[in-house]
């Protein structure tokens, strides 16, 4: 009976760790992915102090444009995403990837660009409700701006270590 | 005479060769053998098997796919290939943020942001209060 109950407090031992590392791991994954989440979001409060600061945006406007940008560059990132994800798939293929794979991904990558210049269309649209003509002239100069401006961050970021 | 009386007489041999069963052995042979075999063969008794042999196999099947899929997870966390990872795909990208970057990026060379605010995440980028 005694060597029963060592056998199974023995096992119990062994299998603990094993569950328990798997929790760590899973529990880290979901970290990154909490921190990921406030990250962008921070980024995105951070770019929406640059562009009203950079544009005059006041504060009558804000409410409305940031909702109204929120909502383009959703839209945006999804239609990227969607096909960062094709790009990546052939790229873990690696040499199995078919022809009919790479035209597949040429194909969604030329109608990113299609897609893209239709969001920016149609909410430039929306935006010239809320923006100045001039205000509206300056955002794309304006958003390439803080693109530049974090690149020279990266510039000077060492390489990745997350 | 044959050769081997011959022999027998040259030698001085016996014609017998000494080999005798004491008298009236095999009259009750049978008997007597009969008694010494037992009635039944005894049979092996049944190894009874505990618990924890019968569950044994099972166990340790288990603590073999703990194994696998803790070795997988390690893989993954190593490698950082995790399904919510972001996509540090970019080689190109990543070369060309730490060479020239102002350089690159003009008015008409459009980069994703999403591209961008990956690479900045994984390098540990920490978003200040203000640009």
């Amino acid at each position: 009976m005694m060597t029963k109950l060592l056998k199974i407090l023995l096992v119990a031992i062994v299998l603990l760790p094993v569950n328990a590392f798997a929790d760590t791991a899973k529990s880290k994954s979901k970290d990154k992915r909490a921190d990921k989440t406030e990250w962008f979001r921070k980024m995105k409060e951070c770019k929406h102090d640059y562009l009203a600061k950079k544009l005059d945006i006041t504060n009558e406007q804000k409410a409305e444009f940031f909702k109204l940008y929120d909502a383009k560059e959703s839209e945006r990132f999804k239609a990227e995403k969607k096909v960062r994800t094709i790009e990546k798939s052939i790229r873990q293929k690696g040499d199995a990837a078919t022809d009919a794979d790479y035209e597949s991904a040429i194909d969604a990558q030329y109608k990113l660009n299609d897609e893209i210049a239709r969001i920016e269309s149609k909410y430039a649209k929306s935006f010239s409700k809320v923006l100045t003509p001039r205000q509206l002239f300056r955002l794309r100069a304006v958003e390439r701006e803080f693109q530049r401006t974090l690149m020279e961050k990266r510039h000077n970021c060492p390489p990745a270590k997350r | 005479m044959s050769d081997k009386d011959n022999l027998q007489s040259v030698h001085g041999l016996p014609k017998s060769n000494g080999m005798t069963v004491p008298e009236g052995y095999f009259d009750d042979f049978a008997r007597r053998m009969m008694e010494r075999i037992p009635e039944t063969v005894p049979v092996p008794e049944k190894v009874k098997l505990s618990t924890w042999q019968k569950i044994r196999p099972y166990v340790y099947m288990a603590a073999m796919f703990a194994g696998v899929y803790l070795l997988m997870n390690i893989f993954t966390l190593t490698a950082g290939l995790g399904p919510n990872s972001p996509d540090s795909s970019a080689p190109l990208f990543a070369d060309l943020v730490n060479t020239n970057t102002a350089g690159y990026v003009d008015d008409y060379l459009s980069i994703s942001d999403i591209d961008l605010y990956d690479d900045l995440y994984e390098a540990g980028y920490e978003i200040p209060e203000s640009l």
